[in-house]
């Protein structure tokens, strides 16, 4: 581990380090300014245009975290199979097996 | 091993712990959101200058700030339950090992397809070498393969010890009388340290445990070794 190495911790390890917080945390940011923003405009009340702030913020930030985290998941998930389809590959390259496994995925393809 | 002034979890090594670092995302997220929330309703309440005096309930809110944490807790609870139920899971092990916890110190035994015992202490200061971590370092470390689902069998001969592997999310109270059972997978190759996590004694944090995950052929070779007649005198092996 480098001694020049940057430490973060708390928050900004989180959003530096997590996937899909950095984003939800932007997101969140600039959906609770326009938010807020919007109204205000609308009923001209500055107290409440902070509480409509606040709401839109954490709207904004589960809306994009949520759907993000699961592509995130299908994807690790996805990553992890190809991985083990790989590796069985590898391992069972020119084996009978491998010939029947081969034919049976044309059949699959094919149908 | 972690880094001074670690504050966050290990880098996993193993899919159960990614699971758990995935399932840390997901709540600390959760959590920063309620702070937020509370910090807000914090600043407002100090900064407006009004007061009902003649305030005795309010049958709405109470009712928000009933089923919003509720809601909040399943989000939380159902992930979590999943987990639980996946640390449980094995998955046709390919290799048994037991873990015996003594007062100090760890005993191996690789009985599955021939008799390996070994006992597993800490390396005192004078015996490290350059760049091994203080504490942490162990005579005769636990070689295990890669990729290979593997099922510990974990106990004590005295009193109750912790194996513990924090990067491979592992934990397992190793009570004498009591067989319990842990599964391992290392995704990747590498050296993986813990500490006993049960307070056993004067020496309680000086039974490290050490994993190293290598190919399999090197753990081939290793088992080889270690059955070796000639190396059985300076390994403190038992056979």
């Amino acid at each position: 581990m480098s001694d020049d190495a940057e430490k973060s911790w708390g928050p900004k390890h989180f959003i530096q380090n997590t996937p899909c917080a950095r984003n939800s945390f932007l997101y969140g940011m600039g959906g609770g300014a326009v938010g807020g923003f919007a109204y205000f405009l609308w009923t001209s009340n500055p107290r409440r245009s902070y509480h409509a702030l606040v709401v839109s913020f954490t709207a904004t930030v589960l809306l994009y975290w949520v759907p993000c985290r699961y592509q995130y998941a299908q994807k690790r998930l996805k990553s992890r199979m190809i991985n083990q389809g790989l590796k069985t590959h590898i391992v069972m390259q020119g084996t009978p097996e491998a010939e029947l496994l081969a034919s049976a995925q044309e059949q699959g393809t094919k149908s | 091993m972690a880094t001074p002034a670690q504050l966050g979890l290990m880098d996993a090594a193993s899919p159960v712990m990614e699971e758990m670092i995935y399932f840390h995302d997901h709540v600390m997220l959760v959590l920063i959101l309620i702070t937020c929330l509370i910090f807000y309703s914090m600043l407002v309440l100090i900064s407006s200058k009004y007061i009902y005096r003649f305030l005795t309930d309010g049958h709405v809110i109470e009712t928000v700030w009933t089923v919003i944490p509720a809601i909040i807790l399943v989000v939380v609870a159902l992930p979590s339950l999943k987990l639980l139920y996946l640390t449980d899971e094995l998955d046709n092990p390919q290799l048994t090992i037991k873990s015996v916890g003594h007062q100090w110190y760890w005993s191996y035994e690789y009985t599955d397809y021939y008799d390996i015992e070994f006992d597993s202490y800490m390396l005192p200061l004078g015996d490290l070498s350059k760049g091994d971590a203080r504490l942490l370092e162990v005579d005769n470390r636990v070689v295990l393969p890669v990729d290979t689902s593997v099922r510990v069998l974990v106990t004590a001969a005295d009193v109750i010890h912790s194996w513990t592997v924090p990067s491979l999310g592992l934990k397992m109270d190793a009570v004498p009388g009591r067989l319990n059972q842990l599964a391992l997978q290392c995704s990747r190759v590498g050296t993986f340290y813990g500490q006993c996590s049960e307070i056993c004694g004067a020496n309680h944090s000086f039974m490290p445990i050490v994993i190293e995950a290598v190919p399999v052929e090197v753990f081939e070779g290793w088992c080889d070794m270690m059955l070796d007649e000639e190396s059985l005198g300076s390994l403190n092996m038992k056979r």
